[in-house]
């Protein structure tokens, strides 16, 4: 579904990724691994439009749409769930999500879905979003990602600094996306819970990929050799 | 409750309408001001406070909408209130027309670009015979029109324009745009994100500021019946819009109201004072801004949640 080639990625002058090559699969569940500044959200960040990368570069569907506009991404369904949550205080929970809902694809998934799904969300609905535990602002995150339907939902650090009750609630949410067909790309500091959840890997190292595989026939060792780079 | 307050409303509206029967030629006037000014306020509070958009030069469309008005009334000898329409649409062109290269700037560099835009645009008509260079032009076309009737009908035109664009700006930010504006305020990236067209919602912000700007400001001149460039194209406007706004609360619906009230009994008061009537303006402004930032409208709603115009959904 999703193929990068020869991705390069720059800040002004400044080189962030340097020629990636990798690929998502339908209904897949990729884990992007590696340390701080890696590049891993650049990646993220290049996929949805937010950095703007060679048309080539990015192909879903086998159209080269690299470098398109965040809402064109969108349309297409690729949503990112960004890196902080990002959530808008100026807005309620239901707001946050049915914002997004209206700009994004037509779908099974609505506010109301989700409600259902997470009823401690729907107790809170009406309480500005920045208002509730970091667990509940990120659940409402990836509703928020959720609802516009995507086909490839892209998490980058979605379990940073929640409890582990919380994460379970994190996972339990995109384990029901990835049951209806959803590619998911995770971005994950827990390397472990990364290779637990996901179908295969990329570690990332200094803006290159070094090492790939299938989760759960990962090698510990060389995972944390590509990780540290030792 | 509800009707009660329906009925309040009616009543206020009926004394306001009343009020060329009521009171004198001096008050109409001083309503006139009162009234474009709290137009401008609000549209600079809709940039700024929903919009997260600072723009210092939005005096810009005071000129533009009063010379727009005084050029086509008196070239074809048309009634100056039936121009007012015109002066809406010239107005919200020429915002249109400046729109994008604005739109290219960010932050403090749209601020300072817009004020630019205004000081060109000045200089502009200053250079221009056709628009009466730096002497103006009068509004010959209130000639023939009594003085009871140009006084009440200029004073109801501000009545219009106060609590039309109130009415606008609440119609906007209750609908659809409402909640993508605020998202934007809070976040660029995150609504770009959440598939918000930034650009977009931004422009549209921008022409209902300008629109509602050039209409308040062919307003207020025809109350002086004279628009020159260095008058109307001056910062004064946008410092005023910008002290209300500030004064009762950026980015409430509130505020505006209370800080044009404010501005106007502080003027009437002090305003004879000179010089020190501006740097205590300008101390009030700074203290406001660092003791209670919210405005006069957050210190009324600290205690309990006020919302008369019943645009906060929140229950919090």
């Amino acid at each position: 579904m999703l193929r990068v080639e020869q991705l390069s990625a720059y800040y002004g002058l400044f080189q962030a990724l340097f020629e990636v090559d990798l690929r998502v699969d339908e209904g897949e569940c990729m884990a992007l691994i590696g340390a701080n500044g890696a590049g891993k959200s650049t990646l993220l960040r290049s996929l949805v439009g937010a950095v703007k990368v060679s048309a080539d570069s990015v192909q879903f569907d086998g159209e080269a749409v690299g470098g398109a506009s965040e809402r064109k991404q969108l349309k297409r369904g690729i949503t990112l769930v960004p890196e902080g949550r990002r959530l808008f205080p100026s807005l309620s929970v239901r707001e946050n999500i049915e914002l997004a809902q209206r700009h994004g694809r037509p779908g099974r998934w609505d506010t109301e879905l989700l409600f259902q799904e997470l009823p401690a969300l729907a107790e809170v609905q009406n309480r500005p979003a920045t208002a509730l535990s970091g667990g509940q602002q990120q659940l409402v995150a990836i509703s928020r990602a959720l609802v516009t339907n995507p086909r490839l939902l892209l998490c980058d650090e979605v379990s940073l600094g929640l409890s582990p009750y919380a994460v379970d609630e994190v996972y339990r949410l995109l384990n029901m996306a990835r049951q209806d067909g959803m590619s998911v790309v995770l971005v994950e500091q827990n390397v472990q819970r990364a290779l637990a959840e996901a179908d295969r890997f990329y570690c990332v190292q200094k803006g290159r990929v070094v090492l790939d595989g299938v989760a759960a026939e990962a090698d510990h060792h060389a995972v944390a050799n590509a990780y540290f780079g030792v | 409750m509800k009707s009660s307050k329906i009925l309040a409303m009616l009543v206020l509206l009926g004394v306001l309408v009343a009020l060329p029967w009521i009171g004198g030629y001096a008050t109409q006037r001083l309503m006139v001001e009162v009234f474009t000014l709290y137009a401008i306020a609000l549209a600079w509070n809709l940039l700024a406070g929903y919009g997260g958009i600072v723009a210092v030069g939005q005096h810009v469309f005071i000129g533009i909408g009063a010379y727009s008005l005084f050029f086509l009334s008196t070239s074809f000898g048309l009634n100056p209130w039936l121009m007012l329409p015109a002066a809406v649409v010239i107005t919200a062109l020429f915002a249109l027309l400046f729109a994008l290269p604005m739109f290219r700037l960010r932050g403090a560099y749209f601020a300072v670009g817009t004020w630019v835009l205004a000081e060109i645009t000045r200089i502009a008509v200053l250079n221009s015979d056709w628009l009466g260079a730096g002497a103006g032009m009068p509004l010959s076309t209130m000639m023939g029109i009594t003085r009871w009737l140009r006084n009440a009908g200029i004073y109801w035109a501000a009545l219009a324009v106060g609590v039309g664009s109130l009415g606008v700006v609440w119609w906007l930010l209750r609908g659809r745009l409402g909640l993508a504006l605020l998202s934007v305020r809070d976040n660029e990236a995150a609504a770009a994100a959440s598939g918000v067209n930034v650009l977009r919602t931004k422009v549209i912000l921008w022409l209902v500021a300008a629109a509602i700007t050039g209409l308040a400001g062919a307003v207020a001149y025809m109350n002086t019946l004279q628009v020159t460039p260095s008058a109307s194209f001056s910062l004064n406007w946008t410092a005023a819009a910008i002290f209300i706004a500030v004064l009762g609360g950026i980015g409430t619906l509130e505020g505006p109201l209370i800080g044009v009230l404010v501005y106007f009994l502080l003027r009437e008061m002090f305003s004879s004072y000179g010089s020190w009537y501006f740097i205590v303006l300008g101390c009030i402004a700074i203290l406001t801004m660092l003791l209670a930032p919210g405005g006069a409208w957050s210190l009324l709603t600290r205690r309990r949640p006020l919302d008369p115009f019943g645009i906060r959904r929140m229950l919090s």
